[in-house]
């Protein structure tokens, strides 16, 4: 595995951990702090997958604002529309992490540069 | 995301800030060839012409190597010093994290009126002074190590923000658990009804972590009140890291600024709350916009031209030589495009979780346009539509309601004072001292930082950005009083950029002399703040440690409550509606009586009573010692004691004690409901 694809691997990785962790229903506290990361960390790595050669404090700090952000947004969107339920913000933080992953593994070479 | 390009950095690359070489080691932060000896000052050369081997233009200086990219050095090139540095700083983190557990083991007393501060053990403030010996090592030897640094400002942290939760299963302070409830209220209703509170007119923190309790098979947020405070502090430390580098070179800079920033953070916004979110969000986006969207030369010219926004941008700029925009300077096709709508979707997500950060903002995205340290323009603007589109829509039916008393405030400078300041001091002598400590803290590091800024601009040096955005969290004091915290807010704002000011004054490491002279400040300083920090910071320990008798009590009280019931507690010093939010409505004993004035607590007590009796789902009283306690430190506001009104309801026959426990009492109004 490349270098280059490591970083989308790494979030298909963690999408299907947190997805088994809550299929299987894994014990306290292990589900939790899966999840935790999975909310804090997965959407925002998996939205800036595309860039390249930032340093890894501004990543860091990058990936958690985006995370954030996208749970928060996610998650008051299906609020407001009556739609909400773990299920569906789990579905739905899956499909965006997982079509970002494949999008990314599928074109390393249309990156944005840094 | 790729790794960073090792090419940028030579052979060898290890591309954190915290590693550099050889060439750099004798002055860590390595001067560049048209700088100082400090390395402050100074255009860096484009990241992507370094990178690609061409020479920089002539009228840019050739950039020292930056925090993002020097190499490592081999361990052949390091000496005696290095490997004193190293061993002692192991030794005091392996010494500190020791002393940390004893504390955590024996636990913290119960505290006093002025807090912790007189009764925190031996073992707690070996820990801290290990802890910051380390960082001063850590940071002020020959070569800077911010691997340790970060080391011991991460135990720092623990300690600082943890000690409070020694020896107690329960969280700090009452509104965690509110915070659980109104998640708690959204999964159970399945939607947002803003009618219920303000909070549902802006909720996005409690559908998030709806999301996350849900996701986690947890009944609710309880699990993560107790130790957020320390998470939430500790999240900050790479945002904070990367608004420091952006705004200077210096890495002992960097770090002496967040060692006071986390030992100057006494506002206790950390707690599970959608404000400690969004201000990590708020350090976040300032320190992304600031690494990625600089100004390049043109901006940094004078602005010509007329127009109110050049005269103000003149003036705000200045004419002296502008502080050190540090980092790399990428060109906007490198990552400015994404951060800019990164900016843009974290400020959407603020303005659904909070109601006064988005305007921290706005206020921040202004100053730094009309500075002209940042070429994007039409941030506020965008940020301000989004809040009126918020305000207009989602947040409109709590406005409807609430609107005259929310501009009540508007441009009220006396009212806020008062109620930020005024309003506060007063209560029991330890609690005087707290409320006056708090006060006094905050100019001296507000005095600081203008200290800093008064000094280089007598030099001939201008921090434009970190004073701007110092300043411009003020605006917000003439909007509201925010129930009398807006002071408090508005230091949280500030405190980064005060912090980093505040570092200004160390000397600069030129000398060995005056690095030693500067490191040996640094540790007098922050050992002197450390004990000021935990007075200010715990001063309100006794009202915000929960005893097991109240949330027993508190239990019972949900337990016991008829559907729809009013609730009836002593004062605001109540750890409830963590369950059952929406089901009853929850009020104190002075909003009850508000309209009655009653003169003593037997009036009060048949007042309540009469009160009671005509609602036709009845009500319950609840009276704790945390009542009483929260009377006796920050005074009696009625003519009646929560204690008086306490001994009368025991005794008197319209009440019924349903429950009596450790100075907890449940009550509820005897006879037919009318």
């Amino acid at each position: 595995m490349s270098e280059e694809r490591a970083p989308a691997v790494s979030v298909l990785l963690a999408t299907a951990a947190a997805v088994l962790c809550v299929l299987a229903d894994a014990p306290q506290p292990l589900r939790a702090l899966v999840i935790g990361i999975f909310m804090l960390v997965v959407p925002g790595a998996a939205v800036l997958l595309w860039t390249r050669g930032w340093p890894p404090l501004v990543v860091t700090t990058a990936v958690l604002s985006a995370s954030m952000a996208i749970d928060v947004l996610l998650s008051t969107a299906l609020f407001y529309l009556g739609w909400w339920s773990p299920t569906c913000v789990l579905l739905l933080l899956t499909a965006l992490c997982t079509a970002c992953a494949a999008a990314r593994l599928r074109a390393p070479d249309r990156m944005e540069k840094a | 995301m790729s790794r960073p390009d090792k090419t940028m950095s030579g052979a060898g690359a290890d591309l954190l800030p915290w590693t550099r070489g050889p060439a750099a080691r004798g002055s860590s932060i390595g001067p560049g060839p048209s700088g100082p000896a400090h390395g402050r000052s100074g255009v860096d050369a484009p990241a992507g012409a370094r990178r690609r081997g061409r020479t920089a233009p002539q009228h840019l200086a050739p950039v020292a190597s930056e925090p993002w990219t020097r190499g490592s050095t081999g361990l052949h090139d390091r000496g005696p010093q290095w490997w004193w540095t190293q061993a002692s700083s192991v030794g005091l983190l392996l010494s500190a994290g020791t002393a940390l557990a004893v504390c955590a083991v024996q636990g913290v007393p119960g505290p006093t009126d002025t807090g912790l501060v007189s009764v925190l053990p031996l073992s707690f403030w070996l820990t801290v002074a290990l802890l910051l010996a380390g960082i001063t090592i850590s940071v002020w030897s020959v070569t800077p190590q911010p691997w340790f640094a970060a080391a011991h400002v991460t135990v720092l942290v623990i300690a600082v923000y943890g000690v409070g939760m020694f020896g107690t299963p329960y969280p700090r302070g009452t509104v965690p658990w509110r915070h659980v409830g109104v998640a708690t209220e959204l999964v159970t209703s399945g939607g947002v009804d803003p009618t219920i509170d303000a909070y549902f007119g802006w909720p996005g923190f409690f559908a998030m972590l709806a999301s996350f309790t849900g996701m986690a098979g947890l009944a609710d947020g309880q699990a993560l009140m107790r130790w957020a405070p320390v998470v939430n502090e500790l999240l900050l430390l790479p945002p904070l890291l990367v608004l420091f580098h952006a705004l200077t070179r210096d890495v002992r800079v960097v770090w002496s600024a967040i060692t006071v920033f986390y030992l100057a953070n006494w506002v206790d916004q950390d707690y599970l709350a959608p404000q400690a979110t969004s201000f990590f969000l708020y350090v976040a986006v300032l320190g992304l916009l600031l690494t990625f969207l600089r100004p390049t030369r043109a901006h940094l010219r004078s602005p010509r031209g007329g127009g109110p926004i050049a005269v103000i941008g003149r003036l705000v700029r200045g004419s002296g030589p502008q502080g050190d925009p540090r980092g790399p300077v990428p060109p906007p096709s490198q990552g400015a495009a994404t951060i800019l709508v990164l900016a843009v979707g974290v400020t959407a997500a603020v303005i659904a979780m909070h109601q006064l950060t988005p305007f921290a903002f706005i206020l921040a995205f202004v100053a730094l346009a009309v500075g002209q340290r940042t070429p994007v323009r039409g941030l506020p603007l965008v940020t301000g539509t989004l809040v009126v589109l918020w305000l207009t829509l989602a947040a409109a039916a709590y406005l409807q309601g609430n609107l005259g008393e929310l501009l009540a405030g508007v441009g009220d400078v006396a009212g806020a004072a008062q109620g930020g300041l005024v309003e506060r001091i007063q209560g029991s002598p330890g609690h005087l001292l707290v409320v006056r400590g708090r006060l006094l803290f905050s100019v001296v590091i507000w005095g600081l930082a203008g200290l800093a800024v008064l000094v280089h601009y007598l030099r001939g040096r201008r921090d434009t950005t970190a004073v701007l955005l110092l300043g411009s969290p003020a605006v917000l004091f003439g909007m509201q009083s925010y129930g009398g915290e807006m002071l408090l807010r508005i230091f949280m704002f500030s405190l980064p950029f005060a912090a980093f000011l505040a570092m200004q004054l160390l000397p600069r490491a030129s000398t060995a002399s005056r690095r030693r002279a500067a490191g040996a400040l640094f540790l007098t300083g922050t050992l002197l703040l450390t004990p000021s920090f935990v007075l200010v910071h715990y001063g309100n320990q006794l009202l915000d440690q929960r005893s097991a008798a109240e949330v027993e009590a508190i239990a019972e009280l949900y337990r016991l409550a008829p559907p729809g019931a009013l609730l009836v507690a002593g004062n605001d010093n109540t750890a409830w509606r963590w369950t059952e939010y929406g089901e009853h409505r929850h009020v104190t004993l002075e909003r009850v009586m508000a309209e009655d004035e009653p003169q003593d607590a037997a009036a009060v007590v048949r007042l309540l009573s009469d009160q009671l009796l005509e609602l036709p789902d009845g009500g319950l009283v609840l009276l704790t010692q945390a009542h009483l306690d929260y009377e006796r430190l920050l005074g009696r506001r009625t003519s009646y004691s929560v204690e008086e009104v306490q001994r009368v309801l025991l005794t008197d026959d319209r009440f019924t004690v349903l429950y009596r426990r450790d100075n907890a009492v449940i009550a509820q109004a005897r006879g037919p409901r009318t």
